[in-house]
């Protein structure tokens, strides 16, 4: 992929998101005020505000080091004014952190003796360090979970790792779960107390729904000896049948077969594929966070897919999809979505736009509204797709051009 | 802890200042950052940003070319878009990783001019200053590179400096200061910097007086004054009411009146100085009777300072102010009043974006409005009132 230009930011849709957080844990920003502005917004927009703070460095502390003393002096403060007093402090550095060579294990296991009966981890909050092989999201979902402590006995809960909203109830997985035996179904944002939060270590296994839960699941394995499963969204109905084989094996059944379920789907996207027509697609990664597999999947059901949108820092998940559509399709447009040269990317609106920013970028008038493939798993999540398609061409947007230097807009 | 904040959210920064003033201008602007900065700029600073021209691109820097110093990677970036986005002009902007290793963004603005022949505009801010200070840096650049010296002075005109939406939103606030003064049979040069021209830049001097209307445009406006001798006032419509008391001193020639001695003070208003200074003069042309302290934690001039008002550099300073006097009136954004024992005091809410972000920016004060003068008239009636019974 060549290398991206300069970046432009297309408007951010209007998304609920949330934040995943230990229940009783705070979370103290350090850095610049400048770096700290978008948590403290955010955490005030979503009502969040009594878990966090923030603690302004100055150019001086950064060069003398002396923020390190500092952040000692801000727990103690904390710990008188936050009530009720936190026990676990998540420190969250920025992208300055990298080039300062701060001793990360120094500097906790100086707050740890500092502070006995306190627990604290450091959350790095540095894009200037993204790259394929690097995922900020990842070490922080970890540390999410590092102070899990190990249970006096395992229970038939199945943790649901690296996801931010649940399942759709109607979703089939989680039907075929309690018919394995599951319990419960424990998520990281559905536990309010401490307690609750601990017991997602009494599970049997940890299923990965997106990618940053990856190292998580792999520490609770390593810790708990929970295995795990990475079975992320997909609209590919062979994927599904192997992911609902392999959890049954590990959970000890078997699971039932899904000859049907697999023919359905595909006389769904026939049907849907009629509907459509000739209508050419084009899927972004703000839809799907694999837009070539589900690019893939797509053509696969005989659909005509035109653009991939992804991005330039794409973390390493599918990279057997990208080169079998790099391979096999060359037809198929693939553009770096943030890069400065789509804001002149000619129009292409009798197309369904998989997605909020390739709508946006090709003006396309059919829209399939659709976010990091937030409630759409399993079959459930295939068939949802496709009834979004076949009605979003009976709909018509009017995409704005993307105004920029040197043209006027509209 | 003097660097500790809990209750405040962080304020806008110098590099959210410099990008708000080139919005308008035909300019392909840079934020040399990793994309947390243009991030926080286009989604948490810029209330135009989804509805009118984007101009505003990251470099998506990395790590190894700020180690490195790699400006060439930012010049060719930034050489490549100028050739496919057709700009007037080029402005890179500074932010903490470059500050940190010390590229420098005023002389890769150089090499871009070099290769572009389009004028550049480098600002080595840091994310370390607030907003304020990137509206004075980008606002003077501006003014030295096109402002022209012999320009013909316009009878009875003036510019108003420092709107920005940082301090008044995107609501109108602009358009409605113009009006205003247009209506009372004053020619508006320009207003720096929305809805700006070149033109406008390049005759700034013509105006008779210039109006600073921030704090940011009253150090734009002492530049002004000495490189043209243009005159200024300090001061901010604040109302129906307070916008004739300013006309009547503007028509006069005469400056706003400095208070040297004050009741005790039950009001504090906690803003940009100068907007600060408008409202507390707009309480008293409603006949507000009670001492009113004016505090900021943006740029702050002695010169316009009553005794009492002062400067902030701090939450700790703020909940200490508050608790330590006896204040009854708490005006100013109302982000600011979210540590415990402002709930039993008076909030009178003025938005103030570079403080609160997309949480307000929509419903910022129309300031020139009937509405505004009732608020005014309601604090002024609730503060005499508990006034006449000390």
């Amino acid at each position: 992929m060549s290398e991206i230009g300069l970046s432009y930011f297309l408007p951010e849709p209007e998304k609920f998101h949330t934040i995943l957080r230990v229940p009783g844990s705070h979370t103290l920003y350090v850095g610049p005020s400048s770096c700290t502005r978008r948590h403290a917004i955010h955490a005030i927009e979503y009502g969040d505000t009594r878990d966090y703070s923030f603690l302004f460095i100055s150019e001086a502390d950064e060069i003398s080091g002396s923020y390190e003393a500092m952040i000692g002096e801000a727990i103690i403060e904390l710990c008188e004014i936050v009530e009720p007093t936190p026990h676990i402090f998540f420190i969250a550095v920025f992208c300055i952190d990298d080039f300062l060579g701060t001793d990360e294990e120094a500097m906790l296991e100086a707050l740890h003796s500092r502070f006995p009966g306190k627990r604290f981890a450091v959350n790095h909050i540095d894009p200037v360090t993204l790259s394929k092989n690097n995922n900020m999201g990842m070490k922080k979902h970890l540390n999410l979970f590092s102070f899990l402590e190990k249970p006096t006995e395992k229970d038939h809960g199945v943790n649901f790792l690296g996801d931010f909203v649940s399942l759709e109830p109607d979703c089939e997985f989680l039907s075929l779960l309690k018919s394995w035996g599951v319990s419960r179904v424990r998520e990281l944002f559905h536990c309010h107390t401490y307690e609750e939060y601990q017991d997602m270590a009494k599970s049997q296994m940890s299923i990965v729904l997106r990618f940053i839960g990856e190292k998580s699941a792999q520490y609770l394995q390593k810790k708990f000896d929970m295995p795990y499963y990475c079975f992320t969204a997909s609209y590919d109905a062979h994927y599904i049948v192997e992911g609902y084989r392999t959890i049954a094996s590990i959970l000890g059944h078997e699971a039932p077969d899904f000859s049907t379920e697999i023919s359905n789907v595909f006389e769904d996207a026939a049907k849907t594929v009629d509907v459509i027509g000739d209508m050419e697609i084009a899927i972004d990664a703000s839809a799907s966070l694999k837009p070539f597999s589900a690019a893939k999947a797509l053509l696969e059901y005989g659909f005509k897919v035109k653009y991939i949108f992804c991005s330039s820092h794409m973390f390493k998940i599918e990279e057997e999809a990208e080169e079998y559509i790099r391979e096999k399709h060359k037809e198929i447009r693939i553009i770096l979505t943030n890069d400065y040269i789509n804001m002149i990317l000619e129009p292409d609106q009798e197309i369904i736009a998989i997605g909020a920013d390739c709508v946006r970028l090709l003006r396309a008038r059919h829209f399939a509204d659709i976010w990091h493939d937030e409630g759409y798993f399993g079959f459930h999540g295939i068939h949802r797709l496709f009834a979004l398609l076949r009605d979003c061409v009976t709909k018509k947007y009017n995409m704005p051009e993307l105004p920029i230097p040197g043209k006027e807009s509209e | 802890m003097a660097k500790l904040c809990i209750y405040i959210p962080p304020f806008a920064a110098d590099y959210a200042g410099v990008c708000s003033v080139f919005f308008d201008f035909d300019c392909l602007t840079a934020i040399n950052d990793a994309s947390c900065c243009t991030s926080h700029y286009v989604r948490y600073d810029e209330p135009r940003w989804s509805e009118n021209k984007k101009s505003t691109f990251c470099t998506s820097l990395r790590n190894i070319d700020a180690i490195l110093g790699n400006d060439d990677k930012v010049v060719k970036r930034i050489c490549e878009a100028s050739e496919h986005l057709d700009s007037y002009m080029i402005a890179l902007v500074g932010t903490p990783v470059p500050a940190l290793t010390g590229m420098d963004m005023e002389g890769i603005a150089y090499e871009i001019e070099s290769s572009t022949g389009k004028p550049p505009f480098g600002f080595n801010t840091t994310g370390f200053d607030y907003y304020d200070k990137g509206i004075v840096l980008a606002g003077k650049s501006l003014f030295d590179r096109f402002a022209q010296e012999e320009v013909e002075l316009i009878p009875h005109s003036l510019n108003i400096l420092g709107v920005t939406p940082l301090d008044f939103g995107a609501v109108g606030n602009d358009i409605s200061f113009c009006d205003y003064f247009y209506k009372s049979g004053w020619t508006v040069n320009g207003s720096y910097f929305m809805g700006t021209s070149l033109d406008q830049i390049k005759n700034v001097a013509a105006a008779e007086i210039n109006l600073a209307v921030t704090a940011s445009g009253l150090q734009l406006a002492k530049y002004l004054q000495s490189r043209f001798g243009t005159p200024y006032i300090a001061a901010c419509p604040t109302g129906f009411r307070h916008g004739n008391y300013l006309l009547k001193h503007m028509d006069a020639g005469r400056a706003l009146p400095i208070h040297s001695i004050t009741e005790k003070s039950s009001v504090l208003i906690v803003a940009d100085q100068v907007i600060g200074n408008s409202i507390r003069d707009a309480l008293r042309v409603h006949g507000c009777l009670a001492g009113i302290t004016v505090a900021t934690f943006f740029s702050w001039s002695a010169t316009i300072a009553e005794r009492g008002d002062m400067a902030l550099s701090s939450e700790k300073q703020l909940v200490e102010l508050v608790r330590s006097r006896n204040y009854t009136t708490l005006i100013g954004d109302p982000y600011l009043w979210r540590f415990p024992g402002c709930e039993e005091l008076r909030q009178v809410p003025v938005a103030h974006p570079a403080v609160s972000s997309r949480l307000t920016w929509n419903t910022v004060s129309k300031w020139l409005s009937s509405a505004f003068d009732s608020l005014l008239a309601n604090v002024v009636s609730a503060v005499n009132e508990e006034f006449k019974q000390l």
